[in-house]
């Protein structure tokens, strides 16, 4: 125990690193030889100098990470070449020289060197005391594609991708407002990953926001490879199952969050951005819920729910049920239970272990293999574990309809770390039942109750609108009131500009003719 | 940390140490879905139980399936004796390798011959029983329940839902029902009969259970069992008509049948020197099925004639009930009832302890008001 405590505590000492407090010197050579000493072994690091009649000049960057083709490499050499030496100034090179949209000047070594590993070109004149830096980030990046993880019928195609450049700008197109805000950080000791925080100034609450920056600048490590690392370092619980931080893949998602008040981070190198404060009812909640007619999401909304407690609790209830309290089964179905277990070596707590562990290895083995290979498997566990395992007799015909009842209830969560955490918590769940029946189930329903009133996320009762209870917030949680009808912004998150859309939306006859005068 | 230390240790002997104990599988319980009780030897009770056999009931996955070939359901009928019905249990329980469960029991059939003794002590024995239901219908069999048990209706897999499904549609006499009955002022059970027989005259197997008549009771003894009449009358009482048809001549050997869809029963109470007199208000309306003589009743004069035919049939079927249960002191209906609830201060100064000595001379005057709201084919004459 101690051991683990040990282990999981973060380390405190901070990570080494090798700071260069250095300035730019006049002396390009010094400079190079520091950089070249910075970047020992470094083959992907390119020096490329240029003698231009009488200065001097060096460029540098990372082969494969800009674009040379808009650096213009032989027109600086040319323009260097035709002007005289004392001329050479930054500011001159700035404004005369290069013709790339975004150039800065940096006066410190260490800035150099941050720039050229973010994929920009550091550009060094002899004779010049500060650098120049190039934006021309370039590389390679996967195009813009449907997100796959949340794929809709209706609604936009496009996916976050790896590029967070791509992606802020997949965020502006929705949102084309100058109070769409993006600030930029980095984290990572050794990656450095560019991290943009976006938010609408005036809709999110100023405490939210410092409380997000002030988590983000918390973190110490070494590399931020995937959204995860952030959330874990950041979330409100740390030890809770249930997910405090909402990822998202779509732009639209991200939209729609940013203007119910909500601070978004996108992360460069992976396509998922997070998304907080969360509540419990968002993760039950699809993109397209907003997107059909609001009565096919009512529907779908009200079906999610009672499938997440099927999902949580049918094989658990079965296995009570089956062993503990015969006489709540309706008697011409506990006979036909009844005959169906006859055969049956196992209790039926063993029974639901045996299939559902078999089903979670299955789903497991599906994710991991090739898509080829994936339908193999998908194939052959459908007839080992419906059909010959019934026949043989190991398992009964109710556990396999039971299993893929609550297979089929946890799909339907939208959001994939949600129902993770329901896959998880059958498990404790099916103990429980079979230890101590309905008694045990209802025990562990309270103590996930207690624990889900408990938690929260930046400040946000993981319950809410629903305990707390504010009738205004239910408009959008087990159902979703039509659009004409949801004229405020939910009053968990925005607590200023409160208003969503104009007064008397829905349509009807008269208002047809007007053109919009009415207002 | 020690804490920590101590809490999991106490927890793990939490789930190790305890739970499980109550656990039983399915297939180490008898389903026990119908009981019977008969008179046995020396105040003694004869037991029986019918439990259906999972294994030849013909689920997926189990061998065999139906067990039509040798004559025997998939179902076993097992006896024991005892001085009360918990040593009957445990008698039974000696031949059987599954534990006895009666959380399932959907009918608990009463042998004649012990209804005329008593039934409270077969009674209780329902709701003492932990897992018993007291939705267990109650009936009472014409000679012994074990026979009962044995029968085996070609519809359903055991007769204890064949039996079920008819007390459902009877007057739905359930073990609480017929408890609340025995306790009440003024009101005496009446418990559906059932009986073995065959589907056709010339079936001597006798494989199927017949429901026909009621068992009248005074006080928890059986008292009379119905005739026809009676029972439909008991049936007009109970406002358990619907659904069910009346069929009353109308001319020499022609009759009517109509199908009721509505039946209402609403007693009115007059005091008259002191004496409660009642009025019976019986509201009946139904579909035509049957036009024996084939008469046009869109015309008002056939129409009332008609109505009037049914509605003194349907009275003197009330009142038929009434008479033989009242003439014994039975207050079948439940007149008592009504005072206890509506004159409780004067139930209970004068009526209360010689109820059963003025019923006979209790005045009740049934008013039928029936209707033919619907019919269905005209006959044949009048399709041209």
């Amino acid at each position: 125990m101690r051991k683990i405590k040990k282990f999981l505590k973060d380390d405190k000492n901070s990570l080494p690193s090798e700071k260069t407090e250095k300035e730019i010197e006049a002396d390009l050579s010094i400079n190079i030889e520091r950089l070249k000493r910075l970047f020992e072994d470094c083959s992907d690091i390119v020096f490329r100098q240029i003698i231009a009649g009488e200065v001097e000049a060096c460029l540098l960057f990372v082969d494969g990470l800009i674009d040379t083709s808009s650096i213009q490499l032989h027109g600086i050499s040319q323009m260097l070449r035709e002007v005289e030496r004392e001329r050479v100034t930054a500011d001159f090179i700035i404004e005369r020289i290069i013709s790339v949209s975004s150039v800065t000047e940096i006066t410190k070594l260490d800035d150099a060197v941050k720039n050229i590993l973010k994929g920009n070109t550091v550009l060094l004149v002899d004779k010049v005391s500060t650098g120049i830096v190039i934006d021309a980030k370039g590389g390679q990046r996967r195009g813009v594609t449907e997100p796959e993880t949340e794929s809709v019928v209706r609604g936009p195609r496009e996916g976050l991708t790896e590029s967070l450049r791509v992606n802020t700008a997949l965020v502006r197109q929705k949102i084309r407002s100058n109070r769409l805000k993006t600030i930029a950080k980095d984290v990572g000791e050794e990656t450095k990953t560019g991290i943009a925080i976006m938010y609408i100034d005036g809709l999110v609450s100023p405490n939210l926001l410092e409380e997000v920056q002030a988590r983000l600048d918390r973190i110490k490590i070494d590399g931020v490879l995937e959204s995860g690392y952030i959330e874990e370092l950041i979330e409100d619980n740390p030890w809770s199952v249930f997910p405090q931080i909402q990822n998202t893949e779509r732009p639209d998602t991200i939209a729609a969050n940013l203007l119910e008040g909500r601070v978004a981070i996108i992360i460069d190198g992976t396509p998922l951005a997070l998304v907080m404060p969360a509540t419990f009812w968002q993760f039950l909640q699809a993109s397209e819920d907003y997107y059909h007619r609001y009565h096919i999401s009512i529907f779908l909304r009200l079906l999610r729910i009672i499938f997440v407690f099927i999902a949580l609790t049918l094989p658990s209830i079965y296995v009570a049920v089956t062993t503990y309290h015969q006489e709540m089964i309706p008697t011409n179905l506990l006979f036909s239970i009844a005959s169906a277990r006859e055969a049956i070596p196992f209790p039926a707590f063993v029974e639901a272990m045996i299939m559902e562990i078999s089903f979670e290895a299955l789903r497991e083995a599906g994710v991991r293999l090739p898509k080829i290979v994936g339908q193999a498997v998908s194939i052959l566990g459908a007839l080992v574990i419906g059909q010959a395992a019934v026949e043989a007799g190991i398992v009964s015909a109710p556990m396999v309809i039971v299993v893929s009842l609550t297979g089929i209830a946890s799909f339907t969560i939208p959001r994939f770390n949600m129902a993770i955490s329901v896959r998880l918590l059958r498990f404790p769940f099916i103990f429980l039942a079979g230890m101590f029946g309905l008694f045990g189930i209802v025990l562990g329903l309270l103590i996930i109750l207690t624990h889900l009133s408990k938690l929260r996320s930046f400040g946000i009762p993981y319950l809410s609108p629903v305990s707390p209870l504010s009738m205004k917030g239910l408009k959008d949680v087990f159902i979703r009131v039509p659009w004409w009808s949801m004229n405020q912004r939910p009053n968990q998150t925005v607590k200023v500009d409160m208003t969503r859309e104009g007064k008397g939306l829905k349509p009807s006859p008269g208002k047809g003719s007007e053109e919009g005068n009415e207002s | 940390m020690k804490k920590i230390r101590l809490l999991l240790t106490c927890l793990i002997a939490l789930i190790l140490l305890t739970g499980c104990w109550d656990r039983s599988e399915i297939n180490d319980i008898a389903f026990v879905v119908a009981t019977g009780v008969d008179k046995g030897e020396k105040n003694k009770f004869l037991y029986s139980v019918q439990i259906p056999l999972p294994s030849s009931m013909g689920g997926a996955g189990s061998s065999g399936g139906g067990g039509g070939t040798s004559g025997e359901g998939p179902f076993l009928v097992a006896q024991g004796s005892g001085g009360n019905e918990r040593q009957g249990i445990e008698e039974i329980q000696t031949k059987l390798s599954r534990r006895i469960y009666l959380g399932h029991r959907r009918v608990h059939i009463i042998g004649d011959s012990l209804a005329k003794e008593g039934i409270k002590k077969s009674l209780n024995a329902i709701f003492t029983q932990p897992r018993s239901r007291i939705s267990t219908f109650l009936l009472i069999s014409k000679g012994d329940a074990v026979k009962l048990l044995k029968t085996q209706p070609r519809m359903e897999q055991y007769s204890g839902e064949g039996m079920r499904e008819m007390s459902k549609n009877s007057i739905n006499m359930t073990a609480r029902e017929a408890l609340q009955d025995m306790n009440r002022d003024g009101k005496d059970m009446v418990i559906p009969i059932v009986n073995a027989a065959g589907t056709t005259k010339d079936d001597k197997n006798k494989k199927e259970v017949q429901m026909e008549s009621f068992a009248v009771f005074k006080d928890d003894k059986l008292a009379f069992s119905s005739n026809s009449n009676e029972s439909e009358g008991i049936l007009w009482l109970f406002e358990k008509m619907q659904k069910k048809s009346a069929s009353f001549p109308v001319a020499k050997d022609e009759e009517f049948s109509v199908q009721i869809f509505e039946n209402q029963t609403e007693p009115n109470l007059k005091i008259v020197d002191g004496k409660p007199t009642f009025l019976l208000t019986v509201r009946a309306a139904g579909v035509l099925f049957e036009n024996e003589p084939n008469y046009r009743i869109e015309d008002p004069k056939t129409y009332r004639l008609i109505i009037s035919k049914m509605e003194s049939q349907i009275k003197e079927q009330i009142q038929a009930v009434l008479k033989h249960a009242h003439s014994q002191g039975i207050d079948v209906f439940g007149f008592g009832w009504y005072l206890y609830k509506n004159k409780h201060q004067v139930w209970e100064q004068n009526w209360k302890n010689d109820w059963r000595k003025t019923l006979p001379n209790l005045k009740v005057t049934v008013k039928v008001d029936a209707d033919i709201q619907r019919t269905s084919n005209i006959g044949i004459n009048e399709k041209e």
